[in-house]
């Protein structure tokens, strides 16, 4: 069933089961046609529509290596406005993926994964990174339905995790890193779109094989009724850790059922209609490992359901062209559960009070419900899960407007506004037997966190203006968006993304011999990204501090007390959106055969959110066995009572014989913490992109293609925070330390980063359509990479150097960072006593030095240096290379097989860094990928 | 009656001849003087026994030193030889000063000189040693893993003084295993070895006062202080009122590592620590650790740890810290390799301890020290009480060691022996892997 696009016109119409397809309102002039269809290559015909067109036919070729082209590498767009990429089926089938995240390889300057294994848990496993950013910031969209993470605790503030997505049944992918239209929102780096196959298609069935992952996949699409398509894939993948010891498997079972059918297909009106449904049965699985103790193991289960629904009306009015209405469901069942053996000597305390105040450790069988429990010793299993279910939604409606007036000026209005809801159904951490739960656990069920509501109304204004031979194009969109969660401290937030483009179309013409276009394309817009739950929400997180430890009983037993502190991160009232300013400019260009393509990129992110520590005095009570020295009751005889608001400890005669004795007490006074989120100095990340694509050389029927990229990465955090000593938290009496220092930036030698790299592609294509064989090899490389730690703040001296390790004091020799140890002190410290006076600190350490040591030998504490005597040195990597090479080839009708092989050299040289002067070896780096390879066999039937 | 007058007039000249004869030699005056090393004295110059023996009759005279640490001798002529020793015994080391000199000639003629001096040189002997460290834990039942936290030391006094100990400390040597990768080796050697001290990495226990008695030891636990076997049936019972413990809940606050002590244990008993590096608990490795003892001698635990000055970031890392210890401050320590890796190297320097001894974790081993045989054996007291057959070796294992001397320390003790271990500061000779902990011997 092909689909025909009237090309900047948003017109469309759907061919019937005989091919037919007619468009009843196509505006007069020379209109550019699309037409695509499952398995057979795409169309594009210029038609001079000057007046009724009847018995029009066009005729489409089967899509396989039969073609005089293939493209399998990422494609830019060239008709779209901003800055686009277009990885396609034969793309994807090239380089086999097993996970569709690894597709941004294919960008320009990508760099092939490490390690393709589904199983790794490394946080940013199966997730999108456009341009090496966060991959919170970029939004993945699979036929209209948005993965957002926003409520999702396990994945914590990282992007959707695309492992549970069938590859086989993706058609295309649409990367785009640009200007995105309004219609597109809660984003910072771009939005990956994923489009899944629809249409009538025969049966494949796809095997496929590496080393370590197993891919079974089946897919068909049968017309059904009139008119009508079904497309069913499935998708089965098993990827196991090690090969050695096969017992950590992720295992892959997606679903995917899509119905299609348009209405009042020959009228001027028609209707299309689309609904899919489909789903994931899989997850991580650690089953028992016959090295592991017996009936312990770990599980994580990653189920999903996910179901849409599209109405696009091709109204044909005077005012309206086409509305599309759409609606989605995303619902994700997480359940891990880790089970393992304990076992304990002395009898453990476990603190899951909420409430503030001093509380005694108390058995479980006297009061299950108490603050601090006593897990007593012996040996126990225990069973820890973490459900969580989250659940997004979306319903959007959107109105297209396209007008073309005698002067060839076009006009395009595009109106909508979306709705979406994000949320979580789980339950949260608990444990199966509640007498063993550890220390720490407090109940937090992801439930009662309420749901997050999105409203974004957008309106976009696109006008086309010939001049001349050239066409000037201007895009100018706002997207607004309003969001509430129930009872969160920051209410109703609003903001406004507003979006410019413009894209200057100054030649475009195929029969020119020399330059066959050009394009230039520029675009500035502001992309507003919501905090997660996390930050509306705060999740109250506990301070236990140990008051009380009596000598234990015989059995190992000992009553513990605790003062418990609940906080949640506190409310800023002045808390901004980050938000991040997109500015491009590009140019497209064909000079004769040779297709060029460059883009500079610069992304600035501001408010970037960030937390930062306060701290407040607070003194506690400790008690301990030296207080109970003088305690006449005997031992087995003693109940201690500990008073919640003073944590004085009482001594009670269990048998009534005795009077109660209130024992002495020493009190520490020492500092809690608070933390809070911020806004912290923007990041910029600029750059620049390049394609460069000489055509096919027809001797050799090779092709030869250059991409690269060149980004420069810079964050500094600006703001004062408090810190205190990362450990040797006691003065040198064994008290409590008393000073928090107050630090430019962070508590930290470094407070930013610079990072420039340049990396390189070149892929040599092959392609013998007589023997339907195509050969790709691409050389990835990195010829510059370079970190540098910083440590600057305005116009000041924020690092020192050090004449050694072990000094405190500034040099007074030295000046030069490189290759010396540093030190970062305070700008000004308080003291316990005295919070208010800001002492600076410098010079009192200078002072202390000569004129008070014991108060030297505390400042010294709040210096913070550095590891080593590089680590403020620019380290510059060497280049280094790697190849993968792919092979497809065509066997008859039915048969297709491919095979890959990533860095097929196993490139184990050695690269220098400049950092310490030292080399080390490629060989399992994770710079390069690992030496690996696969198979795959599809029959289509 | 002629006859008889005569006799006796004959028999008194002859003694009055004899008797003239006896009270005709002279003597004179020879001084000798004790001399301490240019390091000065610990012990005092009044009192010390010097002994003169004529090198020709063998005649041994004695005489004591003044206060200014002279001995006067009246003797006849002759060449003499001088030699004198005391000892000092302060806070488990005992100071031997021993020195002698020879060729004294005293004859009747004018003599340059009467005055001797003997030089004194200076040698130390440490009271105490680490008789026994288990740190290797023991299968738990039901072979479900090992357990840890019932690590101990038995410290022992090998003289036959009272052993009183100020400001008894404990410290670990940086890296906690062996086996890793030592940051400290530059070129191939310690890099605080010719600087003359040693790393106590992340944190030290004191105790201001500990006395053990001659031929005994003292059991410090190091985790858990309370009868483990109820749980773990092969591990030991530390609850007894008489064992110590470090344990300070103020400073290392992790009830798991660090539980309370059993109740019978006074307070008096604990260790308390100073903690620099980072962590809530204090990091003995179980596997291959190198423990010494050591005392602040001249300072304070709290001077020593409150100095910022005598911090080593170990690699640099600013939670990884080591505070350096003087090597003259150190009564004993223990090199610990651990089996099955051929990376160990050693983190004390031969002053401390030269050699190293092989070491299994997890299977309930200790690391015992060997007897001294000779030593031992030369003590008449100990005659039928040492018992022979030692059968807690584990010369027949695999990388395993025993006792050369044959003698089961514990069970001679046990019927009262008084032992002498081995001391030569060098694990591979002083130490064997021992099949059990000493506190299971007999349970």
């Amino acid at each position: 069933m092909a689909v025909i696009k009237c090309n900047n016109f948003e017109l469309w119409a759907t061919a019937d089961e005989n091919g037919k397809f007619s468009f009843a309102k196509v505006p007069a002039g020379v209109r550019e046609f699309t037409i695509s269809s499952l398995g057979y290559a795409t169309v594009t015909v210029k038609l001079n529509v000057d007046k009724d067109i009847t018995n029009y036919a066009v005729y489409m070729d089967v899509a396989d290596l039969s073609l005089k082209e293939v493209t399998v590498t990422a494609e830019k767009n060239k008709a779209s406005n901003t800055t686009q990429y277009t990885i396609d089926k034969a793309a994807i089938e090239q380089s086999q993926l097993t996970n569709i995240s690894d597709v941004l390889t294919l960008l320009p300057g990508g760099q092939s994964i490490h390690d393709p294994k589904l199983t790794k848990t490394d946080k940013n496993i199966g997730k999108f990174q456009i341009r090496a950013a966060s991959s919170f910031g970029t939004a993945v969209e699979v036929d209209g339905v948005r993965l957002s993470t926003n409520s999702d605790y396990t994945e914590g503030q990282t992007g959707a995790d695309t492992r549970n997505i069938g590859t086989s049944n993706v058609e295309s992918v649409n990367v785009i890193s640009g200007v995105a239209s309004v219609e597109y929102g809660d984003l910072s780096s771009g939005i990956v779109v994923i489009n899944t196959q629809k249409g009538a298609s025969p049966l494949k069935v796809d095997f496929t094989y590496n080393p370590n992952t197993k891919q079974v996949s089946l897919s068909k699409g049968v017309r059904v009724g009139k008119g009508g398509v079904l497309n069913f894939n499935y998708d089965r993948a098993r990827s196991v850790a090690s090969l050695m010891s096969p017992y950590t498997k992720y295992t892959r079972n997606a679903l995917t059922l899509t119905y299609s059918n348009t209405f009042a297909r020959k009228s001027s009106s028609p209707l299309r209609f689309e609904a899919g449904i489909g789903g994931n049965i899989g997850g991580r699985n650690q089953k028992s490992d016959p090295d592991a103790y017996s009936d312990t193991y770990s599980k994580a289960k990653n189920n999903n359901i996910r179901g849409h629904f599209k109405f696009n009306w091709l109204v044909n009015g005077k005012f309206i062209t086409n509305a599309e209405l759409k609606g989605s469901v995303n619902y994700s069942y997480k359940r891990t559960t880790d089970k393992s053996y304990k076992s304990s000597a002395t009898a453990l305390a476990a603190v899951h009070g909420t409430e503030e105040g001093y509380f005694v450790a108390t058995d479980y069988d006297t009061d299950p419900n108490a603050a601090v429990s006593l897990i007593p010793p012996g040996y126990w299993y225990q069973t820890c899960y973490n459900d969580d279910k989250p659940m997004n939604g979306s319903a959007s409606l959107k109105i297209n407007s396209v007008k073309e007036f005698s002067n060839k000026i076009r006009n395009h209005f595009k109106l909508g506004v979306e709705y979406s809801f994000s949320g979580n159904y789980g339950k949260g951490i608990y444990y199966k037997d509640p007498q063993t739960i550890p220390d720490g656990w407090r109940e937090y069920r992801y439930k009662d966190v309420p749901f997050y509501h999105t409203l974004a109304p957008y309106a976009e204004e696109s006008v086309s203006l010939p001049l001349g031979s050239t066409v000037l194009g201007l895009t100018a969109g706002i997207r607004g968006s309003y969001t509430h969660m129930n009872g969160s401290e920051y209410g109703n937030i609003s903001a406004y993304s507003p979006r410019f483009n413009l894209t200057y179309r100054i030649v475009n013409d195929n029969n020119n011999s020399f330059l066959k276009y050009l394009n230039i394309k520029g675009g500035i817009g502001k992309s507003v990204k919501l905090p997660s739950s996390g930050v509306l929400y705060p999740r109250p997180y506990y301070t236990d501090e140990l008051t009380f430890a009596p000598g234990a009983l015989a059995d190992g037993t000992s009553y513990y007390a605790y003062y418990i502190r609940p906080a949640t991160m506190l409310y800023n009232p002045d808390l901004k959106w980050q938000y991040t300013l997109k500015k491009e400019i590009g140019i497209d260009m064909k000079i004769k055969n040779v297709k060029i393509s460059l883009v500079y990129f610069d992304n600035k992110t501001f408010n970037r959110y960030s937390t930062t520590t306060g701290y407040d005095p607070f003194a506690y009570n400790f008690t301990d066995q030296s207080n109970l020295e003088s305690c006449t009751i005997p031992l087995e005889n003693r109940k201690y009572n500990v008073d919640r608001n003073t944590g004085i400890v009482t001594v009670i005669d269990k048998t009534g014989v005795q009077q109660s004795e209130i024992l002495s007490y020493t009190t520490r006074e020492t500092f809690k913490k608070n933390s809070y989120c911020i806004n912290e100095a923007p990041s910029t990340r600029k750059g620049l992109e390049w394609v460069v694509d000489f055509g096919k050389i027809k001797s050799l029927q090779t092709s030869f293609r250059l991409d690269g990229i060149y980004y420069r990465y810079k964050y500094m955090d600006k703001k004062m925070s408090a810190g205190m000593p990362g450990n040797a938290l006691y003065m040198a009496d064994g008290s409590p330390y008393r000073y928090v220092g107050f630090y430019s930036g962070d508590r930290d030698v470094s407070n930013g980063q610079l990072k420039k790299q340049f990396n390189a592609n070149a892929t040599i294509i092959t392609h013998i359509p007589q023997l339907r064989l195509i050969v790709s090899l691409r050389v990835e490389s990195s010829l510059y990479s370079a970190t540098r730690n910083l440590s600057t703040i305005g116009s000041g001296t924020r690092a020192y150097v050090l004449d050694s390790r072990e000094d405190y004091l500034p040099s007074t020799t030295i000046s030069d960072l490189k290759d010396h140890y540093a030190a970062v002190y305070p700008d000004y410290y308080v003291s316990y006593d005295d919070l208010t006076t800001k002492i600076p600190f410098l010079p009192k350490l200078k002072w202390a030095k000569n004129n008070d040591p014991a108060l030297y030998a505390e400042l010294c504490k709040l210096v913070v240096k550095s590891n080593t005597s590089y680590y403020l040195n620019t380290n510059r990597i060497s280049p280094y290379f790697s190849a993968n090479i792919d092979i497809t080839k065509e066997i008859g009708r039915h048969f297709s097989i491919s095979f890959y092989a990533n860095n097929f050299l196993n490139n184990m040289n050695k690269v220098k860094q400049t950092w310490n002067h030292t080399k080390y070896t490629l060989y399992q780096s994770s710079q390069i990928p690992l030496y690996y390879y696969g198979l795959t066999l599809r029959i289509k039937i | 009656m002629m006859k008889k007058i005569s006799l006796i007039l004959l028999f008194v000249a002859l003694m009055s001849v004899s008797c003239k004869k006896l009270n005709d030699y002279k003597t004179y005056e020879v001084t000798v003087k004790v001399v301490f090393p240019e390091s000065g004295a610990s012990a005092p110059s009044e009192g010390i026994t010097v002994n003169l023996t004529s090198v020709s009759s063998g005649t041994e005279y004695t005489a004591e030193t003044d206060a200014g640490g002279a001995a006067k001798f009246e003797v006849p002529v002759g060449v003499f030889r001088a030699s004198a020793s005391t000892s000092n015994l302060d806070n488990g080391i005992k100071k031997l000063y021993n020195g002698n000199v020879s060729n004294i000639i005293v004859s009747s003629k004018e003599q340059e000189t009467s005055d001797y001096s003997i030089d004194f040189t200076e040698s130390q002997v440490s009271q105490i040693v680490i008789s026994e460290l288990y740190i290797g834990g023991c299968p738990k039942d039901n072979a479900s893993g090992s357990y840890y936290y019932d690590k101990y030391m038995k410290l022992y006094n090998n003289s036959d003084d009272v052993a009183n100990l100020t400001n008894l400390c404990i410290g670990m040597a940086m890296p906690y295993n062996a086996n890793s990768t030592n940051k400290y080796i530059i070129d191939g050697k310690l890099s605080y070895e010719s600087e003359g001290w040693i790393p106590a990495g992340q944190g030290f226990f004191y105790i201001p006062s500990l006395t053990i008695e001659p031929w005994k030891s003292v059991v410090i636990a190091f985790n858990n202080a309370n009868d483990n076997t109820i749980t773990y049936s092969k591990s030991v019972d530390l609850s007894d009122a008489s064992y110590y413990v470090t344990y300070d809940p103020s400073v290392y606050t992790n009830t798991v590592l660090h539980p309370a002590p059993s109740a019978n244990i006074p307070v008096s008993h604990y260790f308390s620590a100073y903690a620099y590096g980072a962590g809530n608990a204090w990091p003995l490795s179980f596997t291959s650790p190198a423990l010494f003892v050591f005392s602040t001698k001249n300072s304070t635990p709290a001077a020593f740890a409150a100095d910022p000055n005598n911090l080593s970031y170990y690699g640099g890392s600013t939670t990884q810290v080591c505070k350096k210890v003087p090597v003259d401050w150190v009564y004993d320590g223990v090199e610990i390799f651990r089996q099955g890796y051929s990376t160990n190297k050693n983190r004390l320097t031969s002053a401390v301890d030269a050699g190293d001894i092989l070491f299994k974790a997890k299977l309930g081993y200790s690391v015992y020290r060997n007897v001294d045989k000779d030593a031992t054996e030369a003590i008449v007291s100990n005659k039928g009480k040492l018992v022979y057959s030692y059968a807690y070796g584990t010369g027949d294992i695999t990388d395993g060691s025993t006792d050369p001397s044959g003698i089961d320390a514990e069970a001679s003790i046990a019927n009262g022996a008084k032992i002498v271990y081995m001391d030569t500061n060098n694990s591979s000779s002083d130490f064997h892997q021992r099949l059990q902990a000493s506190l299971r011997d007999g349970k």
